[in-house]
This record gives C-alpha cells, structure tokens and sequence, in this order.
C-alpha cells in the first residue's frame, strides 16, 4: 500500500488486482448485469488509482474501495438509463441481442445463471441505496459502522435499511406466496 | 419487540447479524413461523453473498490497465501493461480519456502490434478459453534495437497467433478502415488478406451466443482508452451490414476469433473464425 502510494507502478497494479475482484462483485450485485458490472468496476479502479494518493487510512482500504465501487455502479446505472434512450431509438440496435444476454457461468460454476437472475432481479427491485447497504453488509461483511461511513449516513439509518433491504430480498426470493 | 408476538425485520435481522438477544434467540428457534422467515433470510443473505463470477480474466487485465493508464508515471518504472489492439476509438465514452502516459504506451503498441507478435505458435492448448496474451508496449525488457517489442505470453497463452501487421494506419494512430461488408464471408476473406496466413476455412454462425471459446468476448473490448484498447491482437473500423462497427481478433485454442461490434450499444454482430 504504502509503495503504491508513494509511486509505485508495480505496487499499485498488484493492489489493483487483488482488489479488482471484490469490486467486481460489489459492481456486478449493484448493476445487475456483467456488462455494467465490467465498466463500472473499471471506473473503480480508475478512481482508486487516482485517489489513492488522498487514501488517509482512516478506514481500511478496502471499505474506500466499496466506497468507490459502489458510486462507480450508481453513476453507471445513470449512464445507462440515459444511453439507453437514445440507442433503442435506431431499430435495428434494439433488435440486437446485448452482451448482457451471453450466457452465465454453468452449473458447475459458484453461481448458476437461473440463480443469479433471480438474486439480480431481486436486488434491483430495492433502492439502491438499501441494495448498497444490504451488498456490503451480506457480500462485503463489512460492519454497520463501515456501512454508514461508505455510505454516509448514521449506523441506525443503515441498520434500518439493511432490515427491510433483506425483508424484500426474502420475499422476493421466496417460492410464491410464502410469507416472510 | 415483536409484531403479532414474532420476531420484526429489525430483530429478525440482528438474528442473522449474531446480535439478537438471548430471548429473541430463543423465540426464534421455538416458533415455526420466525424460524422459516429466518431460514428464508439466511437463504436470500447466502445468494447476495455468493460472489458474482468475473467472466474474463481479460477484464481484469484491462481494468487494471486503464487505471493505470489514467495516473501519471513516477518516472521510475515503464507502466506495465499495454495493448496491442489500435483499432479502438474514442467515441461512445469520452471520459476515458487518454492520459500522456498511456498514450505514449499507445503509440509504442501500435508500432509493436504493426510488426509482429510472433514469440509463440497458434497451437495453445490452454483450458481457459478466456486467457490472453498481451502485445506488451516498449518496455526496458521488451524493446528491441529497432525500438520494437513482442509481447510476453500469459501463463495461459492462447492468444498467441503469429499476425502479420495490421493495415496501413494502425502505426500512424489511426484506425484501420476495413471497408463495408455484409455477411461473414467476405469479411473473412478481408480478415485473412489484412493479417495474412491460411486462409479462411470455416465461419461460425453470427450472434446470438457466446459461449466455449467465444466466452467474454464482448463490447468491453470498445473501451477507447489507451488502456482499453489491451488484449484483442489486431482490430480495426469497418461497415457491417450497414452499420458503422468494429471487429477485434482474438487467437484462442489455436483458432483467430473475429468479434464484430456495433459502435452503437453493446450488440454482437457477427463472430467469424478463421
């Protein structure tokens, strides 16, 4: 950290690469798709690279690096509402197929593709300030208090939206009409 | 505490946390109903955790590149990374921007990738269909007395075909223009002449798909950074079926993968081998 810091450029790609695949999950769960999840994570990167000389470590590296993923994923979520209206004018963009459309991994892989549409879809339906709040919390274990600090607001704010962030998840997850 | 005598969304959540009191421990594990809400919590709380699967490796490589590209060297070591793809223009994201340091590893790309990237053969057996080869920029160990550089193989190594230079205007910065094309066999004719060697023997079905070796090959190759432009081995500008793209060639398994890319959008629209 501290040669990265100080300058270094093989410092700062090994840091880069050992976090670059935590900030492509918290990414990925904050857009939905890979394709968003691929450029947000890059803007991440970007950002931590070039705000890696104000890091005071007052927090641990990695709670600034959510920080950064999860600003990264919202501004590309922005990006992409707006890029959408205008290229799904021309017809014949939109009746192409999207990369987001490539399969997933297989079942073998960690995650199935028919399990990672339904948490996708889930997490979606939640604000994303209480999607953030429930990523960090069940994928970064992070705590309530780096949870507030990544996201700016008061540790009950936080614990509050992480209850009913989760209370939605389940119901939404759940078989059909089960009550949770 | 409760709603109805049950455990709220509050406490029911401190449960998962490992902060709920001893009372409300215990009335979990006794009533049924507080216990399937918090089995279906837990549940919800394991597929969020289940880490989403980086698709290519190459987007790893070429996240990092870009950060890299996007701060000032010290001066001290060469920036490691660099692309060897020219044919990636700054269009749909401005934002990122090429900064003087990754345009310099560019230009010193674009001159590499004009020569030759012939440090291996075309037959890797790599099991990771999606592992690549970098054409490595000038660097104190890759540069050559004429001031050009092969790019270091990747443990992995697939992308290690021997490519003949790409068309004129790609040592220059520019673009290559390919020309217009409908239909994947022209375009496989062209690919063939622009990079030489055999030529084309088979084409595979256009989109949709993206599977085997085909897996992440994807509009993340449009970044137009300096960076961005990393890992595809030649590509170039070109008219596909009316619309304004770009095709990436990539060598996997022995094979040249072509992936044609609108300009607009993300969409897929042609994949040739050849």
């Amino acid at each position: 950290m501290a040669r990265a810091q100080g300058g270094s450029r093989s410092a700062l790609e090994a840091l880069l690469r050992g976090h670059y695949d935590r900030v492509h999950a918290v990414c990925r769960r904050m857009t939905g798709n890979d394709s968003d999840a691929a450029d947000a994570a890059q803007e991440a990167l970007i950002a931590i690279a070039r705000g890696l000389p104000r890091f005071d470590g007052r927090s641990r590296f990695s709670t600034w690096a959510y920080r950064i993923a999860v600003n990264a994923s919202i501004d590309e979520l922005r990006r992409r509402d707006r890029t959408r209206a205008s290229s799904l004018d021309d017809p014949r963009i939109a009746a192409l197929p999207r990369a987001m459309d490539l399969p997933g991994p297989g079942p073998g892989d960690p995650e199935s593709s028919a399990e990672r549409l339904d948490v996708d879809a889930a997490l979606l339906r939640l604000p994303p300030t209480f999607r953030a709040a429930v990523v960090l919390r069940d994928l970064c274990d992070l705590d309530y208090d780096e949870i507030a600090l990544v996201l700016a607001l008061p540790p009950g704010t936080v614990r509050s939206r992480i209850a009913r962030g989760r209370s939605t998840l389940a119901r939404l997850l759940s078989p059909a009409g089960s009550e949770t | 505490m409760t709603s109805g005598g049950h455990l709220d969304d509050g406490r029911l959540s401190a449960l998962l946390d490992g902060e709920a009191g001893s009372a409300d421990a215990a009335h979990a594990a006794a009533c049924a109903r507080c216990a399937a809400r918090a089995a279906a919590w837990r549940e919800a709380r394991r597929l969020v955790a289940t880490s989403p699967a980086v698709l290519s490796p190459w987007q790893r490589d070429i996240a990092v590149a870009a950060a890299l590209g996007a701060v000032p060297a010290a001066g001290d070591e060469q920036v490691p990374l660099a692309g060897a793809h020219p044919g990636a223009r700054r269009r749909q994201r401005a934002r990122r921007l090429v900064t003087p340091a990754a345009a310099a590893v560019l230009i010193g790309a674009l001159v590499a990738g004009a020569v030759v990237a012939a440090s291996h053969g075309g037959g890797s057996s790599s099991k990771s269909p999606a592992a690549g080869v970098h054409v490595a920029a000038p660097s104190a160990a890759g540069r050559s007395p004429s001031g050009t550089a092969a790019g270091p193989a990747s443990p992995n190594g697939p992308n290690a075909g021997p490519v003949a230079g790409g068309p004129a205007g790609h040592a220059a910065g520019r673009p290559a223009a390919l020309g217009s094309f409908s239909g994947t066999a022209p375009l496989v004719r062209a690919l063939s002449s622009a990079l030489g060697g055999a030529a084309a023997t088979t084409t595979t079905p256009a989109v949709p798909g993206g599977s085997g070796p085909w897996a992440g090959l994807s509009c993340a190759y449009k970044a137009p950074s300096a960076a961005g432009v990393g890992l595809a081995l030649w590509g170039a500008t070109l008219d596909y079926d009316g619309m304004p793209a770009q095709v990436f060639v990539f060598t996997r398994d022995g094979r040249r993968l072509a992936v044609v890319l609108a300009d607009a959008g993300c969409a897929v629209l042609a994949r040739v081998s050849f």
